[in-house]
């Protein structure tokens, strides 16, 4: 009898455009209501978190093939943007194409041979290359500015339109991640999301109909990178000043951490865990020493009673109640 | 019904797993529309056999010919655009999509969009996904699952779980089906139904190899039986000659 409970997809397309339509009017009216800077910083973060997160969801949640690394490539694309656009005097919009390129070119030569390979071998694949990056950017100082940072990143800008405040560039990286959340919805909801979905199900089913595994799973990886480094550009050009710190082996971490709380295989799930501990760190401020602690302590609460993430989980339960009050007035 | 043309052709092919002689020397040919079954005692390396014919690892020696195609060292996926599919001796339907969504990936080797198009939605691929759930709804009618196309493939019932792998593996429109004991597991009723689906999958112009166990089955809708002890080939031919076959009997019941 169990079974009848949970027959259902999470979301059907109708209901997903329905969501497009209220993102996008909370992105236009929020300002309308919300006047604090630092609110709009915090939400900002969120935006940015929720670009690399919905990449590593088409991985992880979707794919089941997990990465410790992205924060090398959210890494690449800030430094890339800040190396290119200040140093050299690139163009910035182009810039970030390049870096996007770039970035995508450099995981396929991580992802693929690991990926070949039986086994968690992207995860060490990852960790290994994130360090790597990372001693790049602390040791390259002449070019990165090692440890004390890189400042003077210009703000991007359309014509005369500078996002040189928080306001505008509020807009600006969350009409990004609009647009992250429309094409991996378009993506999910495809022949290619479905051959995602089921490498994940099974990868020797998938295989023998059809689907090129190996293939698949370095073109998701890339995927995945590429709008990390989307998201690194566009915070070198908000913040204008970037450091190896904010892309160390604990970012990476956190990233994964939200694609599970929120829910794997979920897009609105990405967004869900990205703002929920985006906002959560913020807070925790004040314990700065013992928020390793506290993820730790969330990620293994909602593995072990919402293995689906909170999205997904959640969902199904409202489901699961409702088809039970359904049942029990049948039964009167 | 004239002279049967030969669709698949196994030929000397062993496979070692380590010193492990999975497979030893072992030849056969399938007939194009014929069931072909293979049968032999536990261990005797029916789905070895299998797994060569659909690239999951290749052969140690010798070669399997698919329509004047030598596929022995092609992968999996490249089998499957051949126009050769498989269901598993234990189940593997995708637990994490729904049962039309399975079919749906079945249909992959029939539609083309990559990643570019489907990440921009461009008509084409709206066209294409109209196209493979209409084929994939069709499919499941044929399977009697249409009502519950949207269920998760992981609350079907066993017996509908095997139906759905079958469907998902017709999907990808084979000329040669390969099903790792369809009816393990299944009551005498479900059996029957089973073996009437067989039936009517040949009736569309489909090569199958059965791997089974139930010989009450196997004896009644194979063409020709190939029997497998030991990694080697100890007999094949029409139901009726093998059952006659003394090494045969000998395999499954032991010499006095």
């Amino acid at each position: 009898m169990r079974n009848r409970f949970k027959f259902m997809a999470p979301f059907t397309q109708k209901k997903e455009t329905l969501f497009l339509i209220i993102f996008a009017l909370g992105i236009v009216l929020i300002p309308l209501f919300v006047k604090n800077k630092y609110y709009f910083m915090v939400m900002n973060i969120v935006g940015l978190n929720t670009i690399v997160v919905i990449g590593l969801n088409l991985l992880i949640g979707f794919t089941g093939q997990i990465s410790l690394g992205h924060a090398a490539f959210y890494g690449m694309g800030a430094y890339l943007s800040a190396i290119f656009t200040t140093t050299y005097g690139f163009p910035p919009w182009p810039t970030i194409a390049l870096a996007m390129i770039i970035t995508g070119m450099v995981a396929y030569f991580v992802g693929y041979p690991s990926l070949k390979l039986k086994g968690h071998y992207l995860v060490m694949a990852t960790l290994g290359f994130s360090i790597i990056v990372h001693i790049f950017m602390v040791e390259l100082d002449q070019i990165t500015g090692g440890p004390s940072g890189f400042p003077g990143i210009p703000h991007l800008s359309i014509g005369k339109l500078v996002f040189h405040d928080d306001l505008k560039n509020f807009y600006l990286i969350w009409t990004f991640a609009f647009l992250c959340i429309l094409v991996s919805l378009n993506l999910v909801n495809s022949r290619v999301g479905r051959a995602l979905k089921a490498i994940h199900g099974s990868e020797v089913a998938a295989n023998t109909l059809g689907i090129d595994t190996d293939k698949y799973k370095a073109k998701v990886f890339v995927l995945s990178a590429i709008f990390a480094s989307l998201a690194g550009s566009l915070y070198a050009h908000y913040i204008t000043f970037i450091s190896p710190r904010s892309f160390d082996f604990y970012y990476s971490i956190q990233v994964v951490t939200m694609v599970i709380v929120g829910g794997m295989g979920s897009v609105w799930g990405a967004f869900f865990g990205a703002g929920l501990l985006t906002v959560l760190s913020e807070i925790l401020h004040v314990t700065e020493k013992f928020n390793i602690i506290i993820y730790g302590a969330i990620l293994t609460l909602v593995l072990v009673f919402l293995p689906e993430g909170m999205v997904v989980g959640f969902y199904s339960f409202y489901r699961r109640r409702k088809v039970k009050t359904l049942i029990e007035k049948e039964g009167n | 019904m004239g002279i049967s043309e030969v669709i698949l052709k196994v030929d000397h092919v062993r496979k070692f797993f380590g010193g492990v002689a999975a497979l030893n020397d072992v030849s056969f040919e399938v007939n194009r529309n014929e069931i072909t079954a293979i049968i032999g005692p536990n261990g005797a390396g029916k789905t070895t056999l299998i797994n060569l014919i659909t690239g999951i690892y290749p052969p140690t020696s010798g070669k399997i010919v698919f329509e004047r195609k030598t596929i022995s060292r092609l992968k999996p996926f490249h089998i499957a655009y051949q126009g050769i599919t498989r269901t598993f001796q234990n189940i593997q339907v995708f637990h994490n999509m729904t049962v039309l969504e399975n079919v749906m990936v079945g249909l992959h080797t029939q539609t083309e969009s990559e990643f570019l198009n489907c990440l921009l939605h461009l008509p084409k691929v709206k066209r294409e996904e109209r196209q493979v759930a209409e084929e994939g709804a069709s499919l499941l009618r044929f399977f009697h699952l249409e009502s519950k196309s949207d269920w998760l493939s992981s609350s079907l019932p066993y017996g509908e779980q095997k139906r759905l792998e079958i469907a998902r593996a017709l999907a990808g429109k084979p000329k040669l089906l390969l099903l790792d004991e369809p009816v393990a597991g299944l009551n005498i009723r479900e059996t029957e139904e089973m073996a009437e689906l067989i039936l009517k999958i040949k009736k569309m112009g489909i090569t199958i190899i059965l791997v089974e166990h139930d010989m009450n089955l196997v004896m009644g809708i194979s063409d020709k039986i190939t029997v497998l002890n030991y990694g080697q080939k100890i007999s094949g031919g029409t139901p009726e000659e093998v059952q006659k076959d003394p090494k045969v009997i000998q395999a499954y019941l032991g010499e006095e």
